[in-house]
């Protein structure tokens, strides 16, 4: 019941999230800098969606195994995560060669916004799971 | 005199692209400090105070984030140097 309460809330954020910040940044574009738009663009949110799709169900995945696994995983997809921006950003260095200081400057909007969202979210998620545990012992 | 003469060669011999190459690794290298040094601290305490680690894991994540994030925009700062 939690995980799925979890799940259902992370997901409808996270659409939030990525919705408004697509339209803001793309509003960005289109009135004051269209010079500066590149075709790629839509797949800076399609990726951040994804890998948070991934997060949350690597996150099930731990709960499932035992709440102590849960940091540790969560640990090693923020490393992931990471590692896969970097490279995605060093492929379009070479490979695109579009527009590149556009690009690396709304990557690096949407890195930090989905950042601090991950962060908040699981540090409350952490904080739950402590009330949950201290209402057990109380019991 | 001497000295632009040093800096034409230098610009020439792409000592740029190499201190941009310098630049990522030394932010590489101290954000992998920072992580190793939040992960065993917090392995410590954990240790230490078992029935904190609920406290410990949640800063541990708080910080670990920030790292994360500037050790990324020091790596899209180098990479920016290189390529513009």
């Amino acid at each position: 019941m939690f995980l799925l309460k979890a799940k259902r809330i992370f997901i409808k954020n996270m659409t939030i999230l990525t919705l408004v910040l697509s339209a803001v940044i793309g509003l960005v574009y289109h009135l004051f800098i269209p010079d500066k738009y590149f075709p790629w663009f839509p797949a800076i949110p399609v990726f951040f969606y994804l890998f948070g799709l991934f997060y949350i169900n690597m996150f099930s995945l731990a709960y499932r195994l035992g709440e102590d696994k849960m940091v540790p995983l969560f640990l090693v997809c923020k490393g992931t995560k990471f590692l896969v921006s970097v490279l995605i950003v060093v492929i379009y260095c070479f490979a695109v060669r579009h527009e590149i200081l556009a690009f690396v400057a709304t990557f690096l909007v949407f890195y930090i916004s989905f950042l601090i969202f991950e962060t908040v979210y699981f540090t409350n998620i952490e904080l739950r799971l402590k009330k949950k545990k201290k209402l057990k012992q109380k019991q | 005199m001497l000295l632009s003469i040093l800096l034409q060669a230098a610009a020439g011999a792409g000592l740029g692209k190499f201190g941009a190459a310098l630049g990522a690794a030394i932010a590489v290298i101290g954000a992998g400090i920072g992580i190793g040094k939040i992960g065993s601290s917090a392995m410590e305490a954990i240790a230490r105070q078992p029935e904190a680690s609920g406290d410990i894991r949640m800063n541990m994540i708080i910080v670990a984030a920030l790292v994360e994030g500037v050790a990324l925009i020091a790596i899209i700062v180098c990479l920016l140097t290189l390529f513009l």
